[in-house]
C-alpha cells in the first residue's frame, strides 16, 4: 500500500484526469474473468515469516515469586519491537518489523526484501535512549508514509533498546521472548490497559491488532506452535473487541487467555505490571 | 453487451494477451514491479496523481490481470475528483480479486467520501472477512467510517 489517510498534504486535489474511456477497465476485467484462471487470493500469498524472538538481557527479566516481571512499558516495547503496525503504510503491507533488521545474524523477512533509504542504526550503539524514538518516528514520517508514533510507544521502544540481548549469542543469562511469550505479554499489557484509569484507545488498539498479527504468524507456523484452538479462541475475542470497538476486550477474559498461552511448553511465565512503589 | 464493447473487448483480450505473454513471469512480487508501476508510485508518494496516470495505464496494458495496479489507478482517479472514472475502475478492480484488499479499500473510502456508509460498512465487512488476523486495510477504513460520526 502506498497512501495512508484519505487528505494527506501531498495531495494535488484539483488536478483533472486525462478524459478516458469509461468501459475500458470494466471490459478488461470481463476479458480477464473470462479467459485467466482466477488469481491466488489476497493474504495466503507465500512469504516469508516474520522473526518473532526476542532477547532480553538478565536485568530486565528480575523474577518474582517465580514469574519475570515487566514493567507497563517494557511489555508494549516488546510488542511495537514485533508490530508492523508501528511503521505503517508499505512497511504494513510486507510485515516489517523492528526484529526483521534488528538482530546481529542480519535482516529477515521483509528487510531482505524492502529498500530502506536511511541506514538501519545499530542498537548495541544508541547512546542516548530518546535517540531510538527519533528514529523510529523519522522512518514511520519520511520512509513509511506512516502514523505519527505515540509518545509513550516511542519511550517504550527506547526502553526496550537499552535491554535487547545479542540475537545470535545471547548470554545464558539472558531471558527469550518468543511469539508465544509475546503473546501472553501482550494479552496481560491489554488487561493491564483495560483496567487503567486513564486507557489510551488508540494504545489498545494498537496491541489488540498488533497480536492478532503475531498470532496470525504463530498459525501458519510449520508445525503450529500452539493448538488451533487457543488461536482461535484468542482471535476471536480480540476480534470481537474491535468489532465492538472495546479496546481488547474484558481484562478478565483476557487474562484467562494469557494463563492459557503461558501454560504452552517450558517458557518462562510473563507478569505485566509496575515494581511496587514504581507506578506511572 | 453491446456490440462496440464486444469489440473493445475482444480488442483488448488479444492486444493484452500478447503484452501478458512478452511480460509473462516478470511481475511476481515486489521487486519485479515494471518501469511505469515505480515510476508510478513515485508519483502517487510525491502526491503527483496526474503524472501516475498514464504510467498506471501502461502498465496495466501489459500486465491486464493486475487488479491491485487497477485499484491503484482508481484511487488515483478519487484523488483526481474523477468520481465516475475512480467508482468504475475500483469496482472493475474488485469484480477481477474479489478478496483484494487496495480495492476493497479503496472504494471504502470512496463511499466514506460519498457519506455512503451502507456501501462503506460492506467493505469494511469484507475485509473483516478476507484479513483473519486483521490488516491495516482493514483497520484504515475503519478510521475513515468512523470519521464519517454515528449513523442517524
Amino acid at each position: 500500500m502506498i497512501f495512508e489517510g484519505l487528505t494527506p498534504q501531498r495531495s494535488q486535489a484539483g488536478k483533472q484526469a486525462p478524459p478516458r474511456e469509461g468501459s475500458v477497465y470494466t471490459a478488461m476485467a470481463l476479458t480477464y474473468a473470462l479467459f485467466l484462471p482466477c488469481p491466488v487470493p489476497a493474504g495466503e500469498l507465500p512469504r516469508e515469516p516474520v522473526r518473532l524472538k526476542t532477547w532480553l538481557t538478565q536485568a530486565a527479566c528480575p523474577k518474582v515469586q517465580g514469574s519475570v516481571q515487566l514493567s507497563p512499558d517494557m511489555a508494549l516495547g516488546l510488542v511495537a519491537f514485533n508490530s508492523p503496525y508501528l511503521f505503517g503504510g508499505k512497511a504494513l503491507r510486507s510485515q516489517l518489523t523492528c526484529g526483521a533488521c534488528h538482530a546481529k545474524d542480519g535482516p529477515s523477512g521483509a528487510a531482505e526484501r524492502l529498500r530502506l533509504r536511511a541506514t538501519v542504526p545499530d542498537l548495541g550503539s544508541v547512546s542516548k535512549p530518546g535517540n531510538v524514538a527519533a528514529f523510529v518516528a523519522q522512518a514511520v514520517e519520511h520512509e513509511f508514509d506512516g502514523p505519527p508514533l505515540a509518545p509513550r510507544t516511542g519511550r517504550a521502544l527506547s526502553a526496550l533498546a537499552s535491554v535487547l540481548a545479542p540475537y545470535a549469542a545471547p548470554a545464558a543469562s539472558a531471558c527469550l521472548v518468543d511469539g508465544v511469550s509475546l503473546v501472553a505479554i501482550g494479552l496481560r499489557l491489554c488487561a493491564y490497559q483495560a483496567g487503567a484509569v486513564r486507557g489510551d484507545s488508540d494504545e489498545q488498539d494498537f496491541v489488540r491488532d498488533s497480536l492478532r498479527f503475531v498470532i496470525g504468524e504463530l498459525a501458519h507456523g510449520a508445525p503450529p506452535a500452539v493448538p488451533a484452538a487457543l488461536i482461535n479462541d484468542t482471535n476471536r475475542v480480540l476480534r470481537a473487541a474491535d468489532l465492538q470497538s472495546l479496546g481488547c476486550g474484558a481484562p478478565a477474559s483476557l487474562t484467562r487467555l494469557a494463563a492459557r498461552w503461558n501454560a504452552m511448553g517450558a517458557r518462562p511465565r510473563f507478569v505485566v505490571e509496575y515494581p511496587k512503589g514504581n507506578h506511572e | 453487451m453491446n456490440k462496440p464493447l464486444r469489440i473493445l473487448t475482444a480488442t483488448l483480450f488479444l492486444a493484452c494477451g500478447i503484452a501478458h505473454a512478452d511480460n509473462y513471469g516478470e511481475d511476481s512480487g515486489d521487486d519485479s514491479k515494471s518501469k511505469s508501476q515505480l515510476a508510478a508510485e513515485a508519483a502517487m508518494t510525491k502526491g503527483n496523481w496526474a503524472a501516475a496516470v498514464p504510467l498506471l495505464e501502461a502498465h496495466i496494458a501489459g500486465h491486464f490481470d493486475d487488479d491491485e495496479a487497477v485499484a491503484e489507478l482508481g484511487y488515483v482517479y478519487f484523488r483526481l475528483g474523477d468520481k465516475e472514472m475512480a467508482l468504475q475502475t475500483l469496482q472493475s478492480a474488485l469484480w477481477m480479486n474479489p478478496r483484494s484488499l487496495e480495492a476493497n479499500l479503496y472504494l471504502g473510502e470512496f463511499y466514506v467520501s460519498q457519506k455512503d456508509r451502507p456501501r462503506a460498512l460492506e467493505r469494511l465487512a469484507a475485509l473483516d472477512r478476507i484479513c483473519i488476523f486483521g490488516c491495516g486495510e482493514y483497520r484504515r477504513l475503519k478510521k475513515a467510517i468512523a470519521t464519517m460520526g454515528a449513523p442517524r
